[in-house]
This record gives C-alpha cells, sequence and structure tokens, in this order.
C-alpha cells in the first residue's frame, strides 16, 4: 500500500495550506504573539505594579477581614466573593467581585487596585481580538479551527516530511532558508501546535455549542446545560446571618484532600439564605483546572463539584484551560510555553514570507505584511509605554498599527521599512525599559519586574545590532523578500 | 530537578539523537535506528509520566521532542553562501510562482467555505449529543469534538478542491440532515 499522496493531492494541499494561511496570517500572527506573551500574563501584572506588596503566605485572619473590608467597601453585596491566595506566580492575596479587585494588605485592609492596563490589553487582544467579547472570542474559535486546517494540510503539502526532518539550509539568497525553517518548526512542533490549536478553537466556540444544545434539547436553558457539563451550583439550607469560618474550612479541606493545593475561597451569596463557602484547589499530575470543595458557612465540609472526578467528558472539558495556558508546573513550563508560542509565531510570519517570495511581483502586500510583523510588536510596545504613563494602551496600539501600515504603504520598500520598523521596535523596548525605571526605580518590586526589563533590554540591543548588521549586509545585496 | 525527571529528559535526548542518526544512516541501518528512536521516545514518556501523570507527560514530551530536534536542525544546519543579485525580482523556490489574482481567490475561497463548513457541521454535532451514549457531559464534549473535527476536514476538503461544487453540496446535505437529526432527537 503506497501511503504517499498523490502530486495532484499535494499541489492542491499546498494551494489550501497558502489559501487559509493568507486569509487569516494576520490575525494568526497577532494571536500567536500575543498567546506567547500572555502566558506570562501574571508576571506583567506584577511588572506594571511592582510596588505592591507580596507574601506567598496568608493567616485565616486576613483573610476573615478582607472579606469583611471588600463587603463593607462594595455598593451592591455581589453574588460571590473571591478571595484569591497568593501563589507563586503571584504571591499577591486578591479579594474580587465582578470588576472590583483590591490587592489584600497583611492586616487584611484593601491595599490597591489591580492596575494592569497593558496587560489587559495583551489579554484583550488574545482572547477576542479587543473586538465586543462575544464575537471576538468566536472569531478566535474559528481562528483555531482555521490553525487545524492549516496543520493537516501542511501535513499533506508536506511529501518530503523524512527526508527532509534534520534539514535546514540557512542562509543565502531566496526563500530556502526560510521554506526549511517554516517547515521544521511547523514538522517537530507539530503535536503542541495541534495541541493548542484545538484546545483554542474548544475555549473560542464551546460558549456556541452550549447555546445550541440549550437551544435545542433544554428549551433555551443555558444554565442546565452549564449544570450538565460542569456540575450543578450548590444548594445549601443555611440562614442568611451565619459567620463563615474560613479557617475551619481549610482545615477541613486539608482532611478530605490532603493533596489539594486551595487556589482560591468563594464566598457564595453572603448575607442571604443559602449561603456557602467553596474552595477551589488544583490536584497534584492532574491538568483539570481545579476541583471545587463545598463547605457550609460554618466549615463543615458538604462534598465536590466532581470536575475532577466526575465523567470523562467533564474532565476534559476542565483540562483544556491549563493545557492551553501552560500554567502547570510553575516558571519552567511557561517559560517552555513561551518559547513554542514564539516558535509559532515564527511559523506564521515565516509561512506568508513564503508565499509572498513566491509571487513574481511585488506589491502592497509585502508592504503591508512588513508592517504587520514588526508593527504588531512596535504597537505593543508603544501601548505598554502609554500605559506606563498612564494613558489608555489601545489608543498608542491602534495608531501605532495604523502608523506601520500607512509608513509601509507610502516608503513601498519592503527593506527600509522593516529596518525602520526592527529600529523603531528596539528603540520602543529601550524606552518601555527606561520608563519603567523612571516609575518605579531599579530594582524596587519583584524579581519577576527586573527579570522583564532585562528580557527587554536584550531583545531591544539584540534588535538594534541586527538592525545595524542588516543595514551592512543590504548595502552589499540590496534585495531581500521577506518580512 | 528529580532525577526521574532527568533520566526522561536524557531519554528524551537520546531518542532525538537515535532518530537523528537514522535520518543520516544508509537505507539498511535507518528501520532499527528509527525503530530505537521510536522506543527510546516511549520510555521517555513512560518516565514523564512516572514523574508528573501521564495528563502532563504528553505535553513536557512534546514540547521537550520539538526543542530538542530544533536545537539539533540548528546545530547541524547548513549555510548557504551569500551572493549577490543584480535584480529586484522575487526569489525563486521549487514551486511554481502563484498566478496573478490567484491570491484574492483564493482568500475569498477560505472565508466564504471556512464558516459554511463550521454551520454545517454545527447542526450534526448537536444531533450526536442527543444520540451519542453515556453521560450529558460525554455527549456534549463529544458531540463537539465532532464539530471541530469535521469543520477541520470539511474546510480542507474545500480549500483544497479544484470545484466548489462537490463540497458545497456536500455541506448543503450535511447541514440538512443535520438539522433533520436535531428535529427528530429533540
Amino acid at each position: 500500500m503506497n501511503l504517499r499522496p498523490s502530486r495532484a493531492l499535494v499541489r492542491r494541499a499546498l494551494s489550501a495550506h497558502s489559501g487559509v494561511g493568507l486569509a487569516i496570517g494576520a490575525l494568526m500572527y497577532l494571536l500567536c504573539l500575543t498567546g506567547a506573551l500572555v502566558v506570562f500574563f501574571e508576571e506583567f501584572e506584577r511588572w506594571e505594579q511592582p510596588a505592591v506588596a507580596e507574601d506567598a503566605s496568608y493567616s485565616i485572619a486576613q483573610l476573615d477581614a478582607a472579606a469583611a473590608n471588600f463587603l463593607a467597601a462594595v455598593p451592591q453585596v455581589p453574588e460571590t466573593v473571591y478571595l484569591v491566595l497568593p501563589s507563586e506566580s503571584m504571591p499577591r492575596l486578591h479579594v474580587a467581585a465582578g470588576d472590583a479587585e483590591w490587592f489584600v494588605a497583611a492586616d487584611g485592609r484593601l491595599a490597591g487596585t489591580l492596575a494592569a492596563a497593558w496587560t489587559g490589553l495583551l489579554q484583550a487582544l488574545h482572547v477576542h481580538l479587543h473586538l465586543p467579547y462575544v464575537p471576538g472570542l468566536i472569531l478566535v474559535g474559528v481562528l483555531g479551527v482555521m490553525l487545524c486546517s492549516l496543520i493537516v494540510s501542511g501535513l499533506l503539502a508536506h511529501p518530503a516530511l523524512i527526508r527532509d526532518a534534520f534539514r535546514w539550509r540557512r542562509g543565502g539568497q531566496g526563500a530556502l532558508g526560510e521554506v526549511d525553517l517554516h517547515n521544521r518548526l511547523s514538522v517537530w512542533g507539530l503535536p503542541f501546535h495541534l495541541m493548542i490549536a484545538v484546545t483554542g478553537a474548544f475555549l473560542g466556540l464551546v460558549s456556541v455549542f452550549y447555546a445550541g444544545a440549550a437551544y435545542v434539547y433544554e428549551a433555551g436553558d443555558r444554565e442546565a446545560v452549564l449544570a450538565q457539563m460542569y456540575g450543578a451550583d450548590a444548594r445549601v439550607a443555611s440562614p442568611a446571618d451565619a459567620p463563615f469560618d474560613i479557617g475551619r474550612a481549610l482545615d477541613n479541606l486539608a482532611e478530605v484532600a490532603p493533596a489539594a493545593e486551595p487556589m482560591y475561597v468563594a464566598l457564595q451569596q453572603p448575607g442571604q439564605p443559602g449561603q456557602h463557602l467553596e474552595i477551589a484547589a488544583s490536584l497534584p499530575q492532574r491538568l483539570v483546572y481545579s476541583e471545587i470543595y463545598r463547605f457550609s458557612p460554618a466549615g463543615d465540609y458538604l462534598g465536590d463539584q466532581a470536575l475532577a472526578s466526575g465523567p470523562v467528558g467533564r474532565q476534559l472539558a476542565y483540562s483544556v484551560y491549563r493545557l492551553h495556558f501552560g500554567h502547570f508546573a510553575g516558571m519552567p513550563v511557561k517559560l517552555l510555553y513561551g518559547l513554542m508560542g514564539l516558535a509559532l509565531t515564527v511559523v506564521s510570519a515565516s509561512g506568508v514570507n513564503i508565499y509572498l517570495a513566491k509571487r513574481r511581483r511585488r506589491g502592497l502586500a509585502n508592504d503591508l505584511w512588513v508592517a504587520v510583523v514588526w508593527g504588531g510588536p512596535l504597537a505593543l510596545a508603544l501601548a505598554a509605554l502609554a500605559a506606563l504613563a498612564g494613558l489608555p494602551p489601545l489608543p498608542a496600539f491602534l495608531a501605532t498599527g495604523l502608523a506601520a501600515a500607512l509608513g509601509a504603504a507610502l516608503v513601498r520598500d519592503v527593506d527600509r521599512t522593516r529596518r525602520g520598523l526592527q529600529l523603531a521596535l528596539g528603540a520602543g523596548l529601550l524606552a518601555v525599559v527606561a520608563a519603567h525605571a523612571l516609575r518605579f526605580g531599579l530594582g524596587a518590586g519583584p524579581a519577576v519586574a527586573d527579570a522583564i526589563n532585562l528580557t527587554l533590554l536584550s531583545a531591544a540591543l539584540t534588535l538594534l545590532a541586527l538592525s545595524a548588521r542588516r543595514l551592512r549586509r543590504d548595502r552589499l545585496s540590496p534585495v531581500t523578500a521577506g518580512a | 530537578m528529580s532525577a526521574l525527571l532527568l533520566v526522561a529528559l536524557g531519554l528524551n535526548v537520546a531518542a532525538v539523537l537515535v532518530l537523528y542518526r537514522a535520518w543520516r544512516a544508509g537505507r539498511r541501518a535507518r528501520p532499527a535506528l528509527a525503530a530505537g528512536g521510536w522506543a527510546l521516545l516511549a520510555l521517555a514518556f513512560a518516565a514523564f509520566a512516572a514523574e508528573g501523570g501521564p495528563e502532563f507527560a504528553v505535553v513536557y514530551l512534546a514540547i521537550a521532542t520539538a526543542l530538542l530536534a530544533w536545537g539539533l536542525v540548528g546545530w547541524t544546519s547548513e549555510p548557504r553562501p551569500q551572493r549577490l543579485r543584480p535584480t529586484r525580482t522575487a526569489p525563486a523556490t521549487a514551486e511554481a510562482p502563484p498566478a496573478p489574482g490567484r491570491t484574492g481567490r483564493l482568500i475569498a475561497r477560505v472565508l466564504l467555505v471556512g464558516p459554511l463548513a463550521g454551520l454545517a457541521w454545527m447542526p450534526l454535532g448537536l444531533a450526536l449529543t442527543g444520540l451519542l451514549p453515556g453521560t450529558p457531559a460525554d455527549r456534549l464534549v463529544l458531540g463537539f469534538f465532532a464539530v471541530l473535527v469535521g469543520w477541520t476536514l470539511m474546510s480542507l476538503w474545500f480549500a483544497t478542491s479544484a470545484r466548489l461544487a462537490a463540497p458545497a453540496l456536500a455541506c448543503a446535505g450535511l447541514a440538512a440532515a443535520g438539522t433533520a437529526l436535531v428535529w427528530v432527537v429533540a
């Protein structure tokens, strides 16, 4: 039996691969770039607010006081109050409900609100492309499906998969080096990238499917479908005035699930009949995001939501989050996810580069693509600069992106545009580091803020050095093709 | 870093190196070396699973193998000489350059048929949710994954077909069948 795809199929698969890649290239690049960065959203939040006190430990008195202070501070008692416990990646106890979120001081006082506008922009870009939430989320889900399609068509279009498995003919003129790089990054990264694509599609589109299932099977009752999927809300017979005993609940959790690591405590329906406590905890060697343990206000254990022990489908659906975010096993896994995300970003960029290089003529598309590839990171850098200056980052992001595109369209010289944008990005990153140091001082915050500044500084210097080298090289050989 | 994780990483390194040797080897030695490489990958998976559980082992193996292979690809890359080119023509590759106007047609086709394929599969996935055995959660997840897989393959079929008629007809038929099934099941 010959498993080798026919020449015609390879040609059609290549055509399909090009079509899908070109149709979604710019959005996919932006999603991959922001995805690689957003893995570190907790670290970026700490970098944006380095002055917030950090402590990996907490006390029950601190939790009690934080809950009481929060309930006294909000104008209306919320349905749920979350006490998010300090963790290795976010050693800042904070209390939240809806849009309100405060950090908590050691004595339980509310100590400032979350103010990480740039990280918020990064998350909004990755989750819903900063469009209105639901259509944006659906669009991102569709892009996940298209990425799956790209991966499969890429596989079909690559009959020399084994023959070229370790080959990279780098440098020189022409797109061959870039083709090799694109193919090697794609082929070896395939299992991981497919996993990210499937889980991304799941996260983006599952709410549409639940809505459909609710319409078809539950007379439009979406809550009923969610209850089937993730377990129903607890019904607890408790009086409205019973005080919460968080300490007893945590003690009881340690008895019923000694290996569970609490992530947050939720006060459900505080001050109302039926109020109760929930503690979400991660479990060792499990990908499920958490198990949710339920307690009476007095801290008596009532049972769990069976997220980690219920039907396989529920466990699978609840495992998608960690798998997509890379939030397990601490910083080493985050760094690996960041690297893999950057590799997918390079694959996205090089794919379009290869297509553009194959065309006999150069058009506006070549110029605009350079603006996307180098203007995107520049827009993110200048948005961070705006956020550090206390300005909203979105206008800075959009204005920079637009300026990059307009500049590229006016200059109509791919090499000059690329060089200019690379230089601007290097300078922009330097400015971000300088602005951060000016605003917060050097070495004043957590070590992670210094690490981010050092990384940005290294990236800036590398870019500037590469730009200078490229300038010298382009004087010798004035033509290159891609972005 | 635990000893078991070091063992897993060591096995993973060995697996990628043996696969590289297989790639470099002649036709006679290649199958044995390739089999050895895959066996070492399986052992690395077992060690990762013993260290962090089987759910994480898949992720660790996927990432570690990719990074090791990329490292090897970079290490053994073949530099090609720089040379000046006299004109501003785009570089040539093995495939023929796309015909003028083809880019627009390709993009239009994908933007049209991608969502269509999804719309065709959604009713079928919902119908499957009602028909499949298992708990409601299992059926919902299976139905949804069927949509994702079907959508991916259908959009691929659309994109690779010379003519759109056959996949469009299949798409319409699938949507009709799915809707009818949903109506019957619900």
